[in-house]
């Protein structure tokens, strides 16, 4: 007996099956979602980058950063009390092109990296000489998007403050390329601090009488729908 | 099917035949993939010492961390193995249905168009070009050369199947012609949603998620089943125990795999995550049942003529059983929420790409060559030593990384632990696995020595007839 038609047939629905379910199906929940509006304030999220965070959101992904760095916080304890005060949603993830999720984490999650209280300053610095400001570590330094120019006359304003190992030799400064720079917008454009109606912001203890809604009443509950997202 | 009946009557060509008909684009596919498994080994060990010194190789763009490491990935997954279980396709679907090879000339000139395809491809990786989606970084155009030489290839198996002599098929041929339609469907599929229309937000990280498993757990996995299941059986001199199982491991593969990928936690409705940890749990059912049958089908004494290649088939069996039994794990929430993100992920991918992939094409490799060359075939010490340093190199590449990866997992889960204290728990692991690396890396360079020395002692012994041999190939 040939089963190769039914065995071609089979593997066809097969394969079909997971195409429909995990990509035709979601495509049409997931694929077509909007901006929605944030809890309290009710502004639309999530805004598109900035120019230059949108430049450097091509050097994160041409340099391979995600292959180190996650970008998603999941509900547990670890990751909310380290990365971030809501768990990642698919909302915040709109404007992303690439989304660069990762599968790994060599170094931290950089979902709220812009609300870590880094200056570009420090940001800079660290992508020059990680270990400068960060005993330890095992990034490598991306000192390919940085120029070391000879001083001419007075020293550039921009130049990276750097210590004894670091320093160059003297005469010459260290300079941000314009790839560095629109890195760091980037990162610094990487900060999820609102709260949405699938995913609030965690409710901070406080004397204050609760007003308006009770979606701020904690990560466990349902929340009600007063806050439903756009349409 | 009509051809069944038209080629009953025309004898059968001997296998010898049949061997000679696939020498050219065969060979030639080896010898890329053998390159490739090189290059991509190499550059995998570059990027692994990068994090025990992250200055070594610091200085320019394509030598980072980000760069080097994907490209080394898509070197060994596009140009070795599946380009090495093409050739194995080729040649196990020619034999099974003893059938000439169709079109060989297309089939090296597609060859030559999926190397120029890889080629540009890392260079683009390296380059910056990366699209940045997992498995998937090829820029759109290498990716259609890529495709179109897939197409090429897969189309001269197709005929060359449909040549077959009659009779029931053989559950081999189930696998391997599968997964060259998997292929083709996901990885179109794949790139057109990620980089010719792209979809948004999330949806992207879906289809990068559906295309992983579906590449790994399907098209690459079911070339290498295939591949060990047919060389075990004739190793062993007895048939494969059993075709029934076969095809239940080929079932419950193609029906659950497709669904597996997606890690609990992440920011999908969480439906997607659950449905994707049942089906990784439940692949635990083909993982056992692929370790039973190597188990069965290898239990008697191995044939004498082939001295020792069978091992190559059964390490390679047992690691992808452990492949998938170790998926199957960390797809269950609780342990995901702890292995998640660290080296464990890494420690599994070696387990597949070291102890799988590697150990049954090169094996496959090392027993099809010296058929299709018709020479006396490769040193059979080296090759002891070659299968020794790989089996070495995956173990010692994967369980420190496992092992570092819980250990990391764990520190992270105390609450106020430092990041850099709980990652630096990995650290001495992952000195060991560099070491893994090491080992199989100078595994690849003794088969690629090996491979080379063969290929290079017939064509001296017979340049003239098989220049004369590949002539009237390409005038026939």
């Amino acid at each position: 007996m040939n089963r190769g038609p039914w065995i071609f047939l089979g593997a066809l629905l097969a394969l079909g099956a997971s195409f429909y379910g995990l990509i035709l199906r979601p495509q049409i929940a997931l694929g077509r979602m909007v901006e929605t509006k944030t809890i309290g304030e009710e502004n639309t999220y999530p805004l598109a980058r900035p120019g230059l965070a949108a430049q450097g959101e091509q050097v994160y992904r041409a340099n391979g950063c995600v292959y180190c760095h996650s970008q998603q916080v999941r509900a547990m304890e670890p990751d909310l009390e380290r990365y971030g005060q809501r768990r990642s949603v698919a909302a915040d993830y709109l404007f992303a092109s690439p989304v660069q999720l990762g599968r790994q984490r060599m170094g931290p999650d950089l979902t709220n990296i812009g609300l870590r209280h880094r200056t570009a300053e420090w940001q800079l610095q660290h992508l020059y000489a990680p270990r400068m400001v960060s005993p330890g570590s095992t990034m490598p330094p991306y000192r390919y998007l940085f120029q070391v120019q000879r001083i001419n006359g007075e020293a550039s304003p921009e130049a990276l403050k750097l210590t004894a190992p670091y320093a160059p030799q003297d005469g010459y400064q260290v300079l941000p390329t314009h790839d560095a720079l629109a890195l760091v917008a980037y990162l610094d454009s990487l900060r999820v601090d609102v709260g949405l109606f699938e995913a609030p912001l965690p409710a901070v203890p406080t004397n204050a009488p609760v007003v308006g809604t009770n979606t701020l009443s904690g990560t466990a509950t349902n929340a009600p729908a007063t806050n439903a997202p756009a349409k | 099917m009509t051809t069944v009946s038209s080629t009953a009557d025309i004898p059968r060509p001997s296998a010898a035949a049949v061997d000679r008909s696939c020498r050219g684009p065969v060979l030639t596919l080896f010898a890329f993939a053998t390159l490739w498994l090189c290059a991509g080994l190499l550059l995998n060990l570059l990027a692994a010492i990068k994090f025990h010194s992250p200055n070594f190789l610091a200085g320019s763009a394509w030598q980072t961390y980000g760069r080097i490491y994907p490209a080394g990935m898509t070197a060994l997954l596009y140009g070795f193995a599946l380009q090495a279980g093409i050739g194995v396709a080729i040649w196990m679907i020619a034999r099974l249905g003893r059938a000439t090879m169709r079109g060989p000339v297309a089939a090296m000139l597609a060859t030559l168009l999926w190397n120029f395809a890889v080629f540009s491809g890392v260079l683009a990786i390296l380059g910056g070009g990366s699209s940045g989606h997992e498995l998937l970084e090829m820029p759109a155009a290498p990716a259609a050369m890529l495709f179109t030489a897939f197409t090429i290839l897969a189309l001269c198996a197709l005929a060359t199947f449909q040549d077959r002599q009659p009779g029931d098929l053989f559950v081999s041929n189930w696998f391997l012609l599968t997964a060259l339609f998997w292929f083709a469907w996901v990885y179109a599929a794949a790139n057109l949603l990620l980089q010719v229309f792209p979809v948004r937000g999330v949806m992207q990280a879906v289809v990068e998620w559906w295309h992983l498993a579906n590449f790994t757990g399907v098209t690459l996995s079911f070339l290498g089943l295939a591949t060990v299941f047919y060389f075990i059986a004739r190793l062993s001199g007895r048939p494969l125990h059993s075709q029934l199982l076969a095809a239940f491991v080929f079932w419950t593969l193609a029906v659950m795999a497709p669904w597996t990928g997606i890690a609990p936690g992440t920011p999908l409705p969480a439906w997607m995550p659950s449905v994707s940890t049942m089906f990784s749990v439940l692949l635990v059912i083909p993982a056992v049942t692929v370790a039973l049958m190597v188990f069965r089908t290898t239990r008697g004494p191995e044939v004498a003529t082939d001295g020792g290649a069978r091992r190559f088939f059964t390490f390679g069996a047992y690691a992808w059983a452990a492949w998938t039994l170790i998926g199957a794990l960390i797809a269950v929430r609780e342990v995901s929420y702890l292995v998640h993100f660290t080296w464990v992920v890494r420690g599994q991918t070696l387990l597949f790409v070291y102890g799988f992939l590697i150990m049954a094409f090169l094996g496959a490799m090392a027993l099809i060559t010296p058929a299709v060359l018709g020479g006396e075939g490769l040193c059979q010490k080296m090759l002891r030593v070659t299968f020794w340093l790989g089996a070495t190199g995956a173990v010692l590449g994967a369980l420190p990384l496992l092992a570092g990866g819980v250990l990391e997992g764990l520190a992270h889960a105390q609450p106020h632990s430092d990041f850099m204290t709980a990652a630096n728990k990995a650290l001495m692991p992952l000195r060991l696995s560099t070491l893994g690396d090491l080992c199989v890396l100078l595994a690849a360079g003794s088969f690629a020595l090996n491979f080379g020395w063969a290929l290079i002692s017939v064509l001296r012994a017979n340049a003239v007839p098989v220049m004369k041999d590949l002539t009237r190939e390409v005038t026939a």
